[in-house]
């Protein structure tokens, strides 16, 4: 066949069987449901997160809990014979257990595993690894994949045009002014950020290719642990261990609002975690990193990291995450 | 054009045959339409201030239909599940048979190459607009369509109906 001949059925063939699409009738109410249900869903992650972290400082306020361990307003208990609360018997939707990344990595570059997907503030969302390989190393692969739903003001301004998901990203090397490789392109009126650590520039292509709109995962380690934990500072009430070992590699403590161990010397970190504020310090002497958050005016949650492994700064602010979050009754998951 | 509803109400049909031609099947392209244009829907006025909000609704629909691809690449292949609205070879036509042959034939070319192939032979867009609205560039568009149409002219199915007719 001619090409003339490919190209004029072809043309016909298309414009024939476009008269067999869908009607549009019915579509502007259908947009216009699916948009309001877009809505729902985002006001609903939003606003369950902040009841939550609400709810979980006001819990540690009142003093975790009760008497072994009973959670204030548990059955039995007077705070909740006495309540005029309503009986609502529907199950309220939890917005950490039923949050989801809203992709799905297809394809990772090396030995990542334990990838979490975490809501940080109203306006980012973070899909990241726990477990990054190579962590003993101290400067192993590294991994991480933000989404704003605004340009943020670490978007690069420049850097090299790539062909990305169907649209034109931008790739910047780490240099003098970024630690990390940026791959950054906008999708859907969000602003996309994969930030890695020795990762090819062809693989996080790559990565970013294979990215599926579907659920993605979701918070990892949301524990019920510190509704029970008798408030003696220093005490380590969730700890992590790597490999199955018995050293942790990244452990908890809640400690009085003072609690200030001693330094290096550098220059205290400060790191986003939404409606909080956090420090980070690296201790003397060991170069054990601890990252500080307010939990309360009386006392701060301090995430410590072992120093024999290298953690990022995003895991220890993952861990004070889900350590607020964790202020809440056990639920099976 | 301002209003989103006045653009749905005028371009929804176009966007409607856009997408069925992409998906090859009716009930996704309306899946595909309304995901794109409920993702327009709150940043219309900065998508409509910008001066060409049909080309990023056109991007918008393009998007969701590669992302279904990439999904779909990974169990199982559109090829099947094409809709065959023209009539096949069964009533004697030959032309019609073909015509069947080529819509199935284009249902197992590349996402790609057959996004390049309906911009270029239905929307009528030159190779730059497909570039941009695909974000690669124009030579490689062209290779995806030169690619594309020799899949289409070199495959054996499309002779096969020609060969049916003979036989017949």
């Amino acid at each position: 066949m001619r090409t003339e001949h490919d190209e004029g059925a072809l043309r016909a063939e298309l414009g024939l069987h476009a008269a067999d699409a869908p009607e549009p009738h019915g579509l502007l109410t259908a947009v216009h449901d699916r948009s309001r249900r877009r809505v729902r869903r985002q006001i609903a992650l939003t606003g369950g997160l902040t009841a939550i972290i609400v709810a979980g400082t006001v819990l540690a306020v009142q003093g975790g809990t009760g008497p072994g361990g009973e959670m204030p307003g548990a059955a039995g208990s007077p705070s909740a014979s006495e309540s005029t609360a309503p009986d609502d018997s529907a199950p309220a939707v939890d917005p950490v257990a039923s949050y989801a990344f809203p992709y799905r990595p297809t394809w990772e570059p090396g030995d990542f595993n334990s990838g979490y997907g975490a809501r940080i503030n109203e306006s980012l969302q973070r899909l990241g690894y726990l477990d990054e390989p190579g962590r003993e190393n101290k400067a192993g692969p590294g991994l991480v994949l933000d989404l704003y739903d605004g340009k943020p003001p670490n978007w690069p301004a420049k850097g090299d045009e790539v062909a990305v998901r169907g649209t034109t990203g931008t790739y910047r090397p780490a240099g003098d002014a970024l630690s990390e490789d940026v791959l950054a392109w906008e999708e859907d009126g969000n602003f996309l950020m994969l930030r890695t650590r020795q990762i090819t520039r062809a693989d996080m292509i790559t990565y970013a290719e294979g990215l599926v709109e579907d659920e993605g995962p979701g918070y990892l380690g949301v524990r019920c642990g510190l509704a029970t934990y008798q408030s003696e500072p220093g005490t380590v009430y969730q700890g992590s261990t790597l490999y199955e070992s018995d050293v942790y590699y990244l452990w908890t403590t809640i400690e009085e609002k003072d609690y200030a161990p001693e330094t290096d010397g550098s220059a205290p970190v400060t790191v986003d975690l939404g409606d909080r504020d956090g420090v980070l310090l690296t201790e003397k002497g060991g170069g054990e990193r601890i990252l500080l958050v307010e939990l309360d005016p009386a006392r701060v949650i301090a995430v410590h990291s072992h120093p024999d492994y290298f953690l990022t700064d995003d895991q220890l602010v993952y861990e004070a995450l889900t350590t607020v979050l964790a202020l809440r009754p056990c639920r099976p998951r | 054009m301002n209003s989103f509803d006045d653009y749905v109400r005028a371009r929804g049909g176009a966007l409607l045959r856009f997408a069925y031609l992409l998906s090859g099947d009716a009930h996704l392209a309306e899946d595909i339409v309304q995901e794109a244009l409920a993702r327009c829907h709150r940043p219309w006025e900065r998508i409509s201030a910008n001066g060409d909000p049909e080309a990023y609704v056109r991007k918008a629909v393009l998007r969701q239909f590669l992302s279904w691809r990439r999904r779909l690449s990974f169990g199982e292949r559109a090829t099947a599940d094409m809709t065959v609205h023209a009539p096949s070879a069964a009533d004697g036509s030959q032309a019609l048979a073909e015509r069947d042959t080529l819509w199935r034939l284009l249902a197992g070319l590349s996402r790609k190459q057959r996004a390049v192939l309906v911009l270029r032979f239905y929307e009528d867009l030159a190779y730059a607009q497909i570039a941009d609205l695909l974000g690669i560039r124009e030579s490689t568009v062209r290779v995806h369509a030169h690619k594309g149409l020799s899949e289409l002219r070199v495959s054996p199915q499309l002779e096969r109906p020609r060969d049916r007719e003979i036989t017949r």
